[in-house]
């Protein structure tokens, strides 16, 4: 490589890095606690809890619904989900003013009416998610710290063509730990920086297609489901709505050997104005992330489609679980913080050995 | 004058576990069951990796 050629590498490895150091820092430290959340909500949140009437009739969601909605007077309803081991219903709903992303959230016990404790959504974890998503600065946030997530992979890519001239006469896995400091912190950082790049690159890509969700769903309303809603003039008034059981069981028989996850209610991202949107995972482990919605017209309770996810949607819903490391069980966990972890060594050595080169030059 | 090694074979073994890496983190998503395990077997190969330089070059530089 021409010594000018290599300069041009350098500049980009080191200006990619320098400017999005800071966020990286920040996404892998409030990262780390996150891969863990299951674990740390079952902690923070344990509570002795049985439904009232365990072996009792269950209400039905529309009366779910009524509750939870006599609780929160003035709101409308966004989203409804299912908790898998417990007969719970967890009903999202929001003031039809309330700015984006402020939601009333209530678990409520199916077989009473009862409110139900969280098992999901300690203050302390959603903090922490909420400084992860978008620094609580909505879409701008998301979309910014997408742009740092680029400038990761651009960091990634310089590095490993920088790493080649600077392996030529090295031996694999060389740590010169007899060198001075600036030296054997520059082979943990090179070693480190190589042996990860699969798992960054992943992680990093994988972050930035999450922080495109809302452009991405948006995309999907005004594209295939807008051809759903052609017929619909207004969107359909909250008073005049079809059952809401009566949806979920048509959904059920249009898609049979489905598991149901949640409903979401029209006027949500999730769905157009005119429909309960009612989404459905499959049984298989990469199914179980990959949704598919029947839409059923909220006025008439008719199925009006199946609306099944382009591979704009399928590939948002697969970078989750693929960016958060939360599909392969505890031991893949641990290995996702050790890696984590790494790369926070990987971001400091840079910062240190830009401190030092600049110190020297100085 | 130490000798210049070729760009696969400074590449090599970066590639190899980055190859391995991707089975893994894809195995585990697309499989159930034994996937789980292999891929944290996989994935932890990589930090296994990053030990064993340091473990030798701390051997090494004892010796």
């Amino acid at each position: 490589m021409q010594t000018r050629t290599l300069k041009g590498w350098s500049w980009v490895h080191k200006w990619s890095s320098l400017v999005s150091t800071t966020f990286l820092l920040m996404l892998c430290i409030t990262g780390l606690p996150l891969v863990f959340s299951h674990e740390l909500d079952h902690l923070l949140l344990d509570e002795p809890w049985a439904p009232a009437h365990a072996d009792g009739r269950r209400l039905s969601l529309d009366q779910v619904l009524e509750t939870a909605l006599a609780r929160q007077p003035g709101e409308v309803p966004a989203f409804m989900s299912f908790d898998e081991d417990r007969p719970v219903v967890n009903v999202t709903s929001r003031r039809p003013d309330a700015p984006e992303g402020q939601y009333s959230f209530q678990p409520i016990d199916q077989t009473s009416g009862d409110a139900a404790p969280l098992v999901a959504g300690h203050p302390v974890m959603e903090f922490l998610l909420q400084l992860h998503t978008d620094m609580f600065l909505g879409l701008p946030g998301m979309l910014f710290l997408g742009a740092m997530g680029l400038l990761l992979v651009v960091a990634v890519v310089s590095g490993v063509v920088l790493y080649v001239p600077f392996m030529r006469r090295l031996v694999f896995g060389t740590i010169r730990i007899d060198k001075a400091a600036r030296t054997r912190w520059l082979d943990y950082h090179n070693l480190l920086g190589i042996v990860t790049v699969g798992w960054v690159l992943v992680v990093g890509v994988t972050g930035i297609v999450n922080t495109l969700a809302t452009p991405i769903l948006a995309y999907w309303k005004d594209t295939a489901l807008k051809e759903l809603t052609v017929a619909y003039a207004d969107p359909a008034p909250v008073g005049e709505r079809a059952s809401l059981d009566a949806a979920v069981e048509r959904a059920k028989v249009a898609l049979p050997g489905k598991t149901l996850q949640f409903v979401a209610f029209p006027g949500t991202a999730y769905s157009t104005d005119h429909h309960y949107a009612v989404f459905f995972h499959g049984d298989t482990p990469l199914t179980t992330h990959l949704t598919t919605p029947a839409l059923i017209d909220a006025r008439t309770g008719e199925l009006a489609a199946i609306a099944p996810t382009p591979w704009y949607v399928k590939t948002l819903a697969l970078s989750q679980p693929l960016h958060f490391g939360d599909y392969g069980g505890l031991a893949l966990k641990i290995v996702w913080a050790i890696l984590d972890l790494a790369t926070i060594i990987i971001l400091g050595s840079g910062l240190y050995l830009w401190l030092g080169k600049r110190r020297k030059a100085i | 004058m130490r000798r210049s090694f070729p760009l696969f074979a400074i590449l090599a073994v970066p590639l190899l576990l980055t190859i391995l890496t991707l089975i893994g983190l894809f195995g585990a998503l697309i499989y159930d069951g034994a996937w789980d395990v292999i891929g944290s077997a996989l994935l932890g190969g990589v930090i296994g990796v990053a030990l064993w330089a340091w473990v030798r070059a701390r051997v090494g530089h004892r010796s």
